[in-house]
């Protein structure tokens, strides 16, 4: 018996149903493989990317913060590309599907006899059988959808590498200089937070939104500095883009502020009524001792008047009559000079270098009583300084209060010279730094400390009486009085004409003057020196007939007066020749 | 003149079923005779349905005969058992020409048929016999046919022989040429029976009743199942399995597993893979299949198999197990076969 087979019309119809079918199949796995192979793409470059990333940080090796990330990405990316195109033919799928199932090979079997183009009845059969399995069969039973362990890993290894990147190194891991840089940046994140407070609690009272943003990013960066999330170079990053910011805000929303050197003379003008009232009050008990009423009721009077000083020149008048008073019950104080109203006065009209000069001319007394000031006066005259210290500390002139501080304690050790040239120094380094003071020294303060004059730099510069006032920025007035000198010869081209004096010579010679404004270089000085320059040349005479000068530098002092009387001998009165004043 | 039979896929779904019906009420009339031994039957069949012959080794008693008189029984065959012994001649299995004479005085030669010319040969304990007398069934087995004096016989289908023989007491034996054991399909195990299966012997065997199979299929049915089993299909990979499992039993290939590479000579011939496929063919049939898995190919390795894998001295002296080696060949077809998705 032999068997004839009998082609069937319908087995294209069979094809199309079981490629149909094992489309659907193919879809399920080719999700399977991406799982698996993007899983484990990414988990092997998270897992390169831990050991990097440690080194990086412990190194200070920069990198872009999402780095890592955007590179697991990219893996995760092209494996997903790599798992979708990959070839996945019929007859594997099928084989595969058969044996997750149990099938016994009915759709491989079918897949290949689908492809005989005279297949036999038999054949069909089997097709048909297989057709029947395939309709019924359920992906997720062949290809269910596992927790693989490449994905577990994968997950792992992320979340270790968010954990390193976020996380700070521990300290034991960081070598000294490592863990200076730390403790530098957690001292900044202190001094941002109330910058940022302070910030945010303005933008709420003006409704800026914008300023609430830059708060926001302000207290982000400190809490971040704070935790040692960010290394030096990110927080100078941050910092600089903050400050930017601040800056354009500042400029937006710059609002007058109170000044620091009015602020500063009201602390000065404050310890000094204090002090002039306690003085008045113990020589008025002093004359109360005495029997001498009536000074004491004058006492008593300028105790009361000095607590209600209101300006520089009235506790300097104050000072002077209850000096007075001092002197007539025989307790004269023998501290030097004036010196924290004439400071008070020159800060008052913001005019720092004013109240170096006062300061500046507390020096040579200071010198000179070495020796000469009881402990009560030496405490006195430092508790003086104490008080100049503590009004001058926010101002431009801060530098100076370290100065003070330690010429005060020098004094209650009742060194005077050493204070005196302490004070000394402090001015001359005061000077220099004010003179070399401008917008960069302001810009650098800001990158130092971090905006702490919050926008001073867009406005330094511009002449003395800039200063760092809790952010807000600071200008003397153009017609702030002058108090500096300045020598006419070298900036006689200067300037604009103002006025021409004319007068007769005692001789009968007829002579003219003319004068012209200050020149711009040497902003606010108005006074032309020789129409002080004989005042202060019988000063300096005084003083040397004295001796309140030190030998060693009377010579110097006298020749100084000669080269300025050399130079304006031909007005003997002291005034200029023509052209040499403006 | 040739019978041409047009299958259509319904006409298939009909001859399968009509074989899986045959199938069962054989199993179910040698089960009513023979207890447990359920591989056995269910090899026996598949070796009945293919038109091969089969090699039982077990020890005597264990039902080897009664099997194969069972089985003559329930489909009508005509049955000759031969008992080997070593003085056993070939024309005593074959036949031979006798002098006749006629009634009215006239003489002539005659042939006369051996026990070989029956459906169904019962050869027992076949090694016992001389090598010679062991060749006289190599033509029958193989062509289905004998030659004597000169003239060739064919033998009526089905021709199937069922030998037997004894894995101890192997003095005074003579073991089977490898030429003879090739052309068996399956050697079968024939195991000692469980406590509850002797329990069923005994209240079968020594009852008032004995049980006896009926018929159930006629000669020409069994007949007609042959060309059916032949037309499942099997796919190449399939296929590729099997031959890689025959090439694994070979120790001098590539990829051979060790423990074939020390204990084999020769591996199996191409008539193994023919007797993995026919097996595997009728193994799908009876599952209701019309394909070849490859676990009807596993299923039938160890059979078709275990007898052709020659072993050397070194496998003769451990007496290893063919079974393992088979098992050895089979893991190294299944890892160069099966092709994983990444999944």
């Amino acid at each position: 018996m032999t068997t004839e087979t009998l082609a069937n019309p319908h087995m294209a119809v069979y094809a199309s149903t079981l490629t149909r079918g094992l489309r659907r199949v193919r879809r399920r796995v080719r999700l399977l493989m991406a799982v698996r192979i993007v899983s484990t793409a990414v988990g092997l470059a998270a897992g390169l990317a831990v050991p990097l990333v440690v080194l990086a940080k412990l190194y200070d090796y920069w990198y872009p913060p999402l780095l890592p990330e955007l590179t697991a990405a990219g893996v995760a990316l092209v494996t997903l590309l790599i798992a979708l195109f990959w070839p996945l033919p019929d007859p594997l799928i099928a084989e595969n599907t058969d044996r997750r199932l149990g099938l016994r090979d009915r759709l491989s079997t079918a897949v290949e006899l689908v492809r005989d183009p005279d297949p036999s009845g038999m054949e069909d059969a089997a097709v048909l059988d297989a057709l029947d399995h395939l309709r019924g069969l359920r992906c997720s039973l062949a290809y269910p959808l596992p927790l693989y362990r490449s994905t577990k890993t994968a997950g792992l290894c992320l979340l270790v590498l968010l954990a390193v990147q976020l996380a700070p190194i521990p300290p034991w891991l960081l070598s000294e200089e490592q863990r200076e840089e730390r403790a530098m940046l957690r001292k900044r994140a202190a001094e941002i937070e109330p910058l940022a407070k302070e910030l945010s609690r303005a933008a709420e009272q003006s409704e800026n939104e914008e300023a609430r943003q830059v708060a926001r990013k302000l207290q982000q960066l400190a809490d971040k500095l704070k935790h040692g999330k960010l290394d030096t170079r990110q927080a100078l990053l941050g910092l600089k883009e903050l400050e930017k910011q601040l800056g354009d805000l500042e400029q937006r929303m710059a609002a007058p502020k109170p000044k620091t050197a009015e602020r500063a003379a009201e602390a000065l003008k404050a310890a000094e009524r204090d002090r002039l009232a306690a003085r008045a009050d113990a020589l008025a008990e002093r004359a109360a001792k005495s029997g001498d009423q009536q000074a004491k009721r004058q006492l008593e009077q300028l105790s009361e008047q000095a607590k209600k000083a209101a300006n520089p020149d009235e506790i300097k008048r104050l000072s002077e009559d209850v000096e007075e008073q001092a002197q007539k019950l025989g307790s004269a104080s023998r501290i030097p000079g004036n010196m924290p109203a004439a400071v008070s006065a020159a800060l008052e009209a913001q005019d720092l270098q004013a109240a170096l000069d006062a300061l500046d001319a507390m020096i040579s007394p200071l010198e000179e009583a070495e020796g000469k000031l009881s402990k009560e006066e030496a405490e006195e005259l430092a508790k003086q300084l104490e008080a100049l210290a503590e009004a001058l500390k926010g101002t431009e002139l801060e530098e100076m209060s370290d100065s003070l501080c330690e010429s005060a304690r020098l004094l209650k050790m009742g060194r005077c010279e050493r204070a005196a040239e302490c004070l000394g120094q402090g001015c001359k380094a005061c000077r220099l730094a004010a003179g070399k003071a401008g917008a960069r020294k302001a810009c650098k303060a800001c990158k130092g400390g971090l905006c702490k004059c919050r926008g001073a730099c867009s406005g330094a510069g511009a002449g003395m009486g800039i200063g760092p006032d809790n952010g807000s920025q600071q200008q003397i007035p153009a017609d702030a009085k002058a108090a500096g000198l300045y020598d006419p010869r070298a900036t006689a081209t200067d300037g604009d004409a103002e006025r021409v004096r004319a007068f007769v010579r005692p001789d009968g010679q007829m002579m003219s003057v003319m004068e012209k404004s200050a020149p711009v270089v040497i902003s606010g000085s108005k006074v032309p020196y020789y129409e002080v320059i004989g005042e202060y040349s019988k000063t300096a005479e005084e003083a040397l007939e004295k001796e309140n000068v030190p030998p060693t530098y009377r010579g110097a002092v006298r020749d100084y007066f000669d080269a300025l009387q050399g130079a304006g001998k031909a007005p003997a009165t002291g005034q200029p020749e023509e052209g040499d004043s403006d | 003149m040739t019978e041409t039979t047009i299958i259509t896929p319904e006409q298939a779904q009909q001859w399968a079923e009509r074989f899986r019906t045959l199938i069962a009420d054989l199993t179910a009339e040698v089960s009513a005779v023979i207890v447990g031994m359920e591989d056995v039957v269910k090899s026996t069949l598949i070796a009945l349905v293919s038109g091969g012959h089969v090699l039982l080794e077990g020890m005597p008693g264990l039902g080897k005969t009664l099997l194969v008189r069972t089985l003559s029984d329930a489909l009508d065959l005509g049955f000759s058992r031969i008992q080997f012994t070593p003085d056993l001649m070939p024309a005593d299995i074959t036949g031979t020409t006798v002098l006749w004479e006629k009634p009215g005085g006239e003489r002539e030669f005659v042939f006369q048929p051996g026990p070989v010319f029956a459906n169904v040969v019962l050869a027992d304990e076949i090694n016992r016999a001389t090598p010679k007398t062991q060749s006289a069934l190599l033509e029958a087995m193989q062509e289905h046919s004998v030659t004597v004096a000169g003239q060739t016989r064919r033998l009526e289908e089905p021709f199937l022989v069922f030998a037997t023989q004894n894995p101890i007491d192997l003095e005074g034996t003579y073991p089977l040429p490898e030429a003879q054991l090739d052309r068996f399909l399956f050697k079968l195990k024939v195991d000692y029976p469980s406590l509850d299966e002797l329990h069923e012997i005994m209240n079968r065997t020594t009852g008032h009743q004995v049980a006896c199979a009926r018929k159930v299929a006629t000669r020409d049915e069994l007949l007609a199942l042959g060309p059916v089993v032949r037309q499942v299909a099997v796919a190449k990979h399939v296929q590729d399995f099997a031959l890689q499992i025959i090439l694994a039993t070979h120790p001098d290939n590539e990829g051979t597993p060790a423990s074939i590479k020390r204990f084999v000579s020769f591996g199996s011939s191409p008539r193994g893979a023919q007797a993995l496929l026919l097996a595997g063919k009728v193994r799908a049939l009876m599952d209701g299949r019309f394909n070849v898995a490859r676990d009807d190919i596993k299923a039938s390795a160890n059979a078709a198999l275990r007898h052709r894998m020659i072993p050397n001295f070194e496998g003769l002296a451990e007496r290893v197990d063919p079974d393992t080696l088979v098992a050895d060949a089979i893991a190294v077809a299944e890892a160069r076969c099966e092709k994983d998705v990444p999944v």
